[in-house]
């Protein structure tokens, strides 16, 4: 940079000097155009130099104001920073712009020749210049803008706050009808209280009032017939006629009264009725204002107007409360809606530059707060994900309800001692990583007791993945144990299985009651008693279409190593047209299966239950109980 | 009903266990379990960590499943069950 400086400043003073130069030739008697020409050669070359170093010095001082660093921390603090960038940048350029012109005197022909050699650098430094004016006015549009918007939203918030204070106020007031119906008839009472309107004797006023208009009536034909007047009885006249306007106040009170009286049920009868009483009172005081052209304002009849008229001013504001409450909240979903886009049109300064340098670079402060928002949204996810994790952990938690507590026999012991150093290793190496997991974790499938080539200080994936691998090693007869081990686990449905029975396991006398789930007793509950027994007769019992069930037995067997199946085969049944029922029986006392007999009854025979009770399990399978009683039958 | 070790407990789906060790955390009884078959006189190699719940009506074991609270009683464990000559 400061070599920047010197050579530009060496180079200017060069060409200031040659410019003197050419300016003194000129001036001599005999004008060497030759020597002039060189000089001007030797200028433009100096010049070309000139405007390669400051172009240099240009562009390093515009890449400095466009590197600045804006670590301000918010839009609007960036966008004046921005402007004041630009307005340095404007300034830089408009120097450059400017250099050339100063550097020559147009006065001087040879000079102006010379700046006009240059006409194509300045266009282009003119034409950036330009560019760089664009970028300052729209950064400082910008500003202006936000700042008009600012206005706007100011006053957008003032007016939501103020019709919310007013939904406030408004809502406060809202009167329930009965209670306000309540208020207001204690002002009509009041009213006609205060007044004396209750003690008005109407027929008394009616008969008052035509007796004194048959009075005026008698003074107007008695002087229509004597055309005399000094005849004629004023002052009775006067007095029939205060006598008529008495009567008419006490009988227009009195219908008023009737009126304030009227029941209402709502705020819409209740306002219709005061808009009668206001027109009643409006009209009474323009007859009275009528007859007495003279009369004083305000007066007790004007009044009476007034007080009607503010009455049914209260109705009506009652009513409009609901309708203006709306009102001011639509309004204030408007504000709100305006709000939100109040600054879409502002450009941000990410998109002021993505428009300047046609390249889309984050703010600094907006990839802070992204790299917040997406930390914060990890951590999110993984409170999220822990929480799962415990939830999926808690409903897991496997409760195990002790029945029984007992030594155990010291040959099970006996055999534990083998087990001991593998049983120590599992849990100091294993135990966090596969026992938390809530699965039952089995010692050999790890091979981490019996086997000599136990790895325990493997990590428990390893040992897994050793384990998955032993199992894809698995021969033909291993397999078909798999699949044998898999059928024993499924519901005990062969004449010579031996089960255990729980206690809970519904009991019946017969088949067809086992399957209607009629005359029930309960294992541990009544007579049977949770133990193991054996299977020795198998029923089919029929469902109908809609796979209910109907207690009909389809077929019967007991025939050792029968399966379910295999009845059901036979019969050509389908999956929902049956359901299988089975019978136990003790064996003999020594605990060995017994045949039961054909239609006759069994000596260990005990009761009927349904095959699928979640309380049976099989513990021998009857294959390889046939195979040791010698039965040998084939399932 | 008091569990000690080299107890076999019956569950009420008379699944059995074995007490290998126990040891006391938090004024909370756990325990190393074996399972064994319904017989109870086999092993199945199915171990689990328990701790036991005292109720007005009776006991239950719930197995723990929590990985620090597995560490918190694991060493303690270890020891037990290296005192177990099972005898």
């Amino acid at each position: 940079m400061n070599s920047y400086l010197w050579e530009i400043d060496t180079l200017t003073k060069a060409i200031e000097k040659y410019l003197n130069l050419i300016r003194k030739l000129k001036e001599k008697p005999d004008v060497n155009y030759k020597q002039i020409d060189n000089i001007q050669w030797k200028v433009l070359d100096l010049t070309l130099k000139l405007n390669e170093k400051y172009d240099k010095k240009y562009r390093e001082e515009l890449e400095k104001l466009e590197n600045m660093d804006m670590s301000l921390n918010s839009e609007q603090d960036l966008l004046h920073q921005e402007l004041f960038k630009r307005e340095a940048i404007l300034e830089l350029s408009r120097k450059r712009e400017r250099f050339f012109e100063s550097l020559f005197d147009l006065n001087f022909p040879e000079e102006k020749e010379l700046y006009e050699l240059f006409d194509d650098i300045r266009k282009q430094q003119t034409y950036e210049r330009t560019f760089h004016e664009l970028d300052f006015k729209l950064v400082k549009e910008q500003i202006d803008l936000v700042a008009e918007k600012r206005k706007e939203e100011h006053a957008l918030n003032e007016e939501l706050q103020n019709n919310l204070e007013t939904i406030k106020k408004l809502e406060e007031s809202i009167m329930e009808f009965q209670k306000f119906n309540a208020e207001m008839n204690e002002i009509f009472e009041r009213y006609i209280k205060i007044n004396g309107i209750y003690k008005i004797d109407v027929v008394a006023a009616w008969m008052n009032k035509n007796t004194a208009m048959e009075t005026v009536i008698s003074y107007y034909e008695e002087k229509r017939l004597t055309g005399n007047e000094q005849n004629i009885d004023d002052a009775q006249y006067k007095n029939a006629m205060r006598v008529i306007e008495e009567s008419n106040e006490l009988l227009f009170n009195y219908d008023l009264a009737q009126k304030m009286r009227k029941p209402v049920n709502n705020y819409e009868e209740l306002d219709k009725k005061l808009k009668e009483i206001v027109e009643m009172t409006t009209k009474r005081e323009k007859e009275v204002s009528l007859r007495n052209p003279n009369m004083q304002y305000p007066n007790n009849i004007s009044r009476r107007r007034m007080f009607f008229m503010n009455l049914a001013q209260r109705v009506e504001k009652q009513i409009n409360i609901k309708p203006t409450i709306e009102k001011l909240k639509k309004r204030n979903q408007e504000i709100e809606k305006k709000l939100e886009i109040l600054f879409d049109d502002v450009k941000g300064l990410r998109e002021i530059n993505k428009i300047i340098t046609g390249k889309d670079v984050k703010p600094k402060f907006v990839e802070e707060i992204e790299l917040e928002e997406e930390s914060n949204k990890n951590n999110d996810n993984v409170t999220i994900v822990e929480e799962k994790e415990l939830a999926s952990k808690k409903d897991e938690d496997e409760v195990l309800e002790v029945k029984q507590v007992e030594k155990a026999k010291p040959s099970l012991l006996e055999k534990l001692k083998e087990k001991k150093s593998a049983l120590i290793n599992f849990i100091k190496n294993n135990a966090a990583a596969i026992i938390a997991t809530g699965v039952l974790v089995s010692l050999s499938a790890l091979g981490s007791i019996s086997d000599k080539d136990v790895q325990l200080d493997k990590p428990a994936a390893a040992v897994v993945q050793q384990s998955e691998q032993k199992n894809e090693s698995l021969s033909a007869n291993d397999l078909l144990a798999v699949i044998e081990e898999l059928e024993q686990k499924e519901i005990a449905q062969t004449i010579g299985d031996r089960i255990s029975v729980n206690n809970g396991v519904k009991y019946y006398t017969n088949a067809a009651a086992a399957q209607l789930d009629t005359e029930n007793y309960v294992t541990g509950r009544n007579g049977l008693q949770a133990d193991k027994y054996f299977i020795n007769r198998i029923a089919i019992m029929e469902k109908d279409t809609l796979g209910k069930p109907t207690g009909k037995i389809l077929a019967v067997s007991s025939t050792p190593g029968v399966s379910a199946k295999e009845l059901v085969k036979t019969l050509g049944l389908k999956e929902g047209q049956y359901e299988v029922m089975i019978h136990i029986g003790t064996g003999d006392k020594y605990g060995n299966y017994i045949e039961a007999p054909i239609n006759a009854p069994s000596i260990d025979d005990r009761c009927w239950m349904k095959a699928d009770d979640p309380g049976i399990k099989i513990v021998t399978p009857a294959l390889e109980m046939l195979k040791e009683s010698g039965k040998g039958m084939t399932r | 009903m008091k569990i000690n070790i080299n107890d076999v407990i019956t569950l009420t789906d008379n699944r059995k266990f074995l007490v290998l060790a126990e040891t006391l955390f938090n004024e909370t009884k756990y325990y190393y379990l074996i399972e064994l078959t319904e017989d109870g006189e086999q092993i199945v190699d199915h171990v689990k960590i328990v701790k036991e719940l005292k109720e007005d009506n009776g006991m239950k074991l719930v197995v723990v499943s929590d990985p620090n609270e597995i560490n918190d009683v694991k060493d303690d464990l270890v020891a037990s069950l290296d005192k177990n000559n099972f005898e």
